[in-house]
């Protein structure tokens, strides 16, 4: 090809090729990373970062840790990492078409919304020290974070848009009244499965025979005794001792803790754009204007170039010792209140500096901090012994093997014990007892006999159990449970003849019967005709929701069979449905409602809208991302 | 190059490519270079365009708060012909319908929402324009027409699309396709796209369909 460009043949084409290279250079340079997989996902072309991927699933499971105070299950794992990343696909098919459109917010608004994040004001006063500060423990740089932060603001553009120019018309809002503030007529017999009960008698044949064909639901349940050694950490920190010279040297080494730094409250001018010898020049001018009696808030506004500063007379916030270059920091903490100073050359460029207000630092005295540092010194110690007793419990039962006593003995530990541990009596014995049932059930502890592994119930509470004497699960002998039996076939009896009493009501009534009379002849609750609303509470739930799921009739009554969940049996009647009448909410109300809906329609719609841009979008998953091998 | 070449060959040589080549070679770079300085300013203008357009959408929101006069109007015309290609011409429209729309000016408000609908570059917007377009006609009772802008696929927005269609036959006293949309409505995929209870309430609202005589009534 090369001999190609010499021979002039495509000079042209030659240009145009090392034109091409030169930009493609520019703009993109080499990049390695797209070696091997480096993304989560690919929306549009655009990745969705492996690191940013992992670092919200590591949020996820901890927080599912915290709440539930257990492990994940390889599928639950799964199923978040599939929720997580579809979230971030979400989020980025949102920024693609944001970046696209050309939604835009410009420096100042997003100088103005950072500085009234009240994470970064002292005072309702923005510090940009402690901004400095807040994001560096984020881990964050400024330019990092104003990206991410300009990013949502664009998306809330959009959202906003969405949202403020919703509405809902007049007659979607009446019908939507009328439907919501609904009323209807019904009526309804209740026959109770309590009060059927009395009258029922089971045969002493039918309750054996349920007993031989259903053998397998008679089981008593599997339990085990437990014995088991625990260190608590609570229990360890009140016995730690102290001498007033251990605090004292504690105190000197905690001292930090008991100061307050000094802050100075400063303004700066930055000159920062241009060559060094302009700068210093332009930074001597303004200190001689201000010498001269100008205002420094407005040169600030007029000269800094300071975006984050300029607008707001270069107010800088409070200052501590570290959070700015050393020439800046030193200038500062030799100046008097109301001092001005200048030309002071830093990294960023040339500054004039004014110092208006200072705090002076603190120290608490050691007496004052006795107490507070005996806790302290009690829980720090208690901790590491904590600590070291957990590992020793854990080497010593690992080396004992299947027996705990000689491990009491040796660490002057007692040894507990409890007896006829079940699953299902989880709350009583253990504070927590989730990893206990786990441990006492798995098969080295439970089938092998060995000592558990370290089993943690909270931060400062530990254990090592073993099972001494395991009952299984064994068929109960019919004496036990013939109670149990007969209740249940008395209960299904009683459901039956319910239901038997509901169908011949229906009956009667639809022969134009009157239904008070045989209602209450049957044992059965009457109750004459109600008006309802949907927020009715003096009629059973079921009922309640059974009344308005039936559909409008037309002319004649409709009867519905309703089963409640304790078994009773129901006829519903419902003979009339009246629309809800707008004019009767009072005005302010449904104002209200009428805002609230319009803005709930706008809230589905751009749920519409970004759901709509996710299905759309091309999307790539590296397989790796859900293989369990991976993560 | 060949090694046995005298110094002095081997300079000729190079300055021969030189000749050869030399005006290839700063061509290309000034191309580049000429490509680099125009996309710049393109994306700057962009940038500066983008910005101008949100404060003067910002302006319009806050006008149309305030009060509603024709200096609102005009504002929109100015989004839309200077700033055509932003999506703040497409927001613009949208607030302005409402803002039309609260001061009972259908007509003018169904006309920024077509614009929307028929203009707009964003094609998820366009959905959400014709949906609100759907409504305001049905309000209208052109009930045919609004049906026919609702009849397309409309992907993750079926769900309000069938919504609104079931409560247009629920106006034309067609309960069954208004049963049948509803319906469709509440098994369209997400359920964060429509307000299930009401959507459901509309469905139970409706005549029954079975026969009012009792006998068959079960």
């Amino acid at each position: 090809m090369l001999q190609g460009f010499r021979e002039g043949a495509g000079r042209w084409i030659t240009i145009a090729v090392l034109g091409l290279i030169a930009i493609s250079f520019i703009f993109w340079g080499i990049d390695f990373t797209t070696l091997g997989t480096t993304f989560a996902a690919k929306v549009n072309g655009q990745e969705v970062s492996l690191i940013d991927f992992e670092r919200e699933v590591q949020n996820q499971q901890s927080q599912y840790q915290e709440l539930y105070r257990a492990e994940l299950t390889d599928e639950l794992r799964g199923e978040l990492r599939r929720n997580v990343l579809e979230r971030l696909i979400r989020q980025q098919a949102l920024l693609d078409r944001i970046r696209t459109s050309g939604y835009q917010i410009s420096d100042d608004r997003l100088t103005a919304s950072i500085r009234t994040i009240p994470a970064f004001q002292v005072d309702g006063e923005f510090s940009i020290d402690l901004y400095r500060s807040q994001l560096l423990n984020q881990g964050l740089s400024p330019s990092g974070f104003e990206s991410l932060q300009r990013e949502q603001l664009e998306l809330l553009e959009l959202q906003q848009g969405i949202l403020n120019s919703s509405f809902y018309m007049p007659n979607e809002f009446r019908r939507y009244l009328e439907v919501f503030n609904q009323r209807r007529e019904i009526a309804y017999a209740l026959f109770e499965v309590d009060t059927l009960l009395e009258k029922i008698f089971v045969n002493e044949a039918d309750i054996e025979a349920h007993y031989a064909l259903n053998e397998d639901l008679y089981l008593s349940e599997e339990s085990v005794d437990l014995q088991y050694i625990e260190v608590l950490g609570s229990a360890i920190a009140e016995e730690v001792e102290y001498s007033t010279e251990t605090l004292e040297a504690y105190y000197e080494e905690e001292k930090y803790r008991f100061q307050t730094e000094e802050q100075r409250k400063a303004r700066h001018i930055l000159f920062a754009n241009g060559d060094d010898a302009e700068l210093e020049i332009r930074a001597q001018m303004a200190l001689m204007r201000i010498e001269a009696g100008e205002d420094f808030l407005k040169l600030a506004d007029e000269l800094s170039d300071d975006v984050g500063t300029n607008n707001q007379g270069g107010d800088l916030g409070w200052l501590g010792k570290g959070a700015l270059e050393g020439p800046f920091e030193d200038a500062l903490f030799i100046m008097e209140v109301g001092d001005t100073q200048g030309p002071i050359k830093t990294d960023f460029g040339y500054h004039v500096i004014r110092l208006d207000d200072i705090v002076f630092g603190d120290v608490q005295p050691f007496e004052a901090a006795k107490e507070e540092l005996a806790v302290d010194y009690q829980n720090r110690e208690a901790e590491e012994l904590f600590y070291s007793l957990a590992t020793e419990l854990a080497d010593l039962s690992f080396a004992a093997f299947d027996e705990l006593e000689t491990v009491s003995t040796q660490m002057n530990l007692p040894l507990k014990e409890v007896s006829n541990f079940k699953r299902s009596e989880n709350a009583s014995v253990f504070s927590f007892s989730e990893p206990v049932l786990q441990a006492a059930f798995s098969r080295e502890v439970l089938e092998l006999g060995e000592n558990s592994a370290l089993v943690e119930l909270a931060d400062d509470h530990v254990l090592i159990l073993r099972v001494d004497a395991h009952y299984p699960s064994v068929q109960q002998p019919y004496e036990e449970v013939r109670a149990e039996i007969e209740e249940e076939l008395a209960r299904v009896q009683a459901e039956a003849e319910a239901f038997e009493r509901v169908t011949s009501l229906t009956t009667l009534l639809r022969e134009g019967g009157e239904g008070q009379v045989f209602t209450e002849e049957q044992n059965g609750n009457w109750r004459e005709t109600v008006w309802v609303e949907r927020t009715t509470t003096e009629i059973p739930t079921e009922i309640l929701a059974a009344s308005f799921r039936l559909e409008k009739p037309r002319g004649t009554r409709i009867f519905e069979h309703v089963a409640m969940t304790n078994g009773d049996q129901a006829l519903l009647v419902l003979s009339t449905v009246e629309a809800g009448q707008p004019e009767s909410v009072p005005r302010e109300q449904r104002d209200q409602r009428l805002a609230q809906v319009a803005q709930q329609t706008g809230m589905y719609e751009f749920s519409g809208y970004a759901s709509e841009l996710r299905e759309t979008a091309t999307v790539r998953i590296p397989e790796e991302i859900f293989d369990p091998a991976f993560y | 190059m060949d090694e046995f070449l005298s110094e002095k060959e081997q300079l000729e040589g190079i300055r021969q490519w030189w000749r050869d080549n030399g005006w290839h070679l700063v061509g290309g770079i000034t191309l580049g270079a000429a490509v680099l300085v125009g996309w710049n300013q393109w994306t700057a203008y962009e940038q500066r365009q983008a910005e101008s357009a949100a404060t003067l959408y910002q302006e319009l929101r806050a006008a149309a708060i305030d009060d509603f006069d024709n200096e609102v109007a005009d504002h929109l015309e100015r989004l839309r012909i200077n700033y055509a290609s932003t999506p703040y011409a497409d927001q613009g429209g949208l607030l302005m319908a409402r803002v039309y729309l609260e001061n009972n000016n259908i007509q003018l408000a169904s006309d920024e929402l077509r614009y929307v609908m028929e203009r707009s570059a964003d094609a998820e917007l366009a959905l959400v324009a014709r949906l609100r377009l759907a409504r305001v006609l049905t309000y209208e009772e052109a009930y045919q027409e609004a049906l026919a802008l609702l009849d397309i696929d409309a992907g993750m927005f079926s769900g309000r699309y069938n919504e609104v269609r079931g409560d247009i036959h629920v106006a034309l006293g067609n309960p069954d396709n208004a049963r049948l949309a509803y319906a469709q409505a509440l098994t369209a995929g997400d359920s964060e796209m429509i307000d299930r209870v009401l959507v459901q309430m509309k469905l139970d609202d409706l005549p029954a369909v079975i026969s009012p005589d009792p006998e068959i009534n079960p």
